[in-house]
């Protein structure tokens, strides 16, 4: 029988899903019974998938501005390279 | 790669301003998001900049051996970290090794002492929304000791595989995985405590 510590410890693992068979099962009868790990486990998978919707959410909010800003750039260095001019025909 | 990529990386290889407006556009966002992560919001629109003009040079050392969005996360995660090295000490801020083996929480049975807390938003999406608490996230990542703080944002935020963080940092699986968990729980600790008391 898992203790409570010895679940939160495996948090990573099981959001991850790289627990093995025996202790997913293990883990999963300790929060059928546990009202408080059920709670952590809960609150910790909401923290790891809201991280990974911050960069989701900035994908949405690219500003026209910085694109702009970056191909200006581009286009300085690109007078001041040695790249030949004409390169840009399709 | 996909052969919508392939395509993107040779309009990029042929300094075409179509392919690079293309891909400025694509692909900024996810690297502003690292860039924001490792070094903060005032000086990712610098870096991500100055990483697309290294792009622009060196585009033909790109092999193809990974997807053209992680090779730009890699760069942009080395510039980034790179940069905050670069700090003046005055300015820089080391990262606080905290306990995050959670151990106050337990008593020597291994059973919670006192119930976790019970968070006013629970779901990503509520998370997300409480503008408090993700800059208190941010401030966080910041102060997180920077090895943490990298595995986190590659992982977490950027999605990355293991094999290719532990790649790109020169850690071990093992290491990655310990180092990942630390910073979850450090943030955890972190929700707990703005979920208390409400301040950061
Ligand atoms: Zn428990």
């Amino acid at each position: 029988m898992l203790t409570c510590q010895e679940v939160t410890a495996k948090a990573s693992l099981m959001v991850d899903g790289e627990l093995g068979f025996r202790e997913r099962i293990a883990v999963r009868i300790h929060l059928m019974m546990c009202v408080n790990c059920r709670r952590f486990a809960r609150q910790f998978q909401a923290l790891v998938s809201s991280m990974a919707s911050r960069n989701r959410l900035a994908a949405e909010t690219i500003v026209p501005e910085f694109v702009d800003g970056v191909m200006q750039s581009i286009y300085r260095a690109r007078e001041s390279s040695s790249i030949p001019p004409g390169r840009d025909g399709e | 790669m996909n052969k919508n990529e392939t395509s993107l990386v040779e309009g990029l290889r042929s300094g075409r301003t179509k392919a690079f407006h293309l891909a400025v556009t694509r692909y900024s966002a996810s690297m502003l998001a690292t860039a924001r992560a490792i070094a903060g919001h005032a000086n990712a629109d610098d870096i991500v900049q100055d990483v697309w003009l290294t792009v622009f040079e060196r585009i033909d050392s790109f092999e193809g051996r990974s997807s053209l969005k992680t090779w730009l996360q890699r760069i942009v995660a080395n510039r980034a970290i790179s940069y905050l090295r670069s700090r003046p000490p005055e300015v820089s801020r080391p990262g606080v090794e905290e306990d995050q083996s959670a151990s106050d929480w337990f008593d020597a049975s291994g059973s919670w002492i006192l119930p976790p807390p019970v968070w006013h938003e629970d779901s990503p999406y509520a998370l997300l929304a409480a503008e408090d608490l993700q800059d208190c996230i941010d401030k966080h990542l910041l102060d997180m000791p920077d090895s943490q703080r990298n595995v986190l944002v590659l992982r977490d935020i950027q999605q990355m595989n293991f094999a290719e963080i532990c790649n790109e940092l020169s850690l071990s699986a093992s290491n990655a995985r310990v180092l990942l968990h630390r910073g979850r729980m450090r943030l955890m600790k972190m929700v707990n405590h703005f979920e208390e008391t409400g301040s950061c």
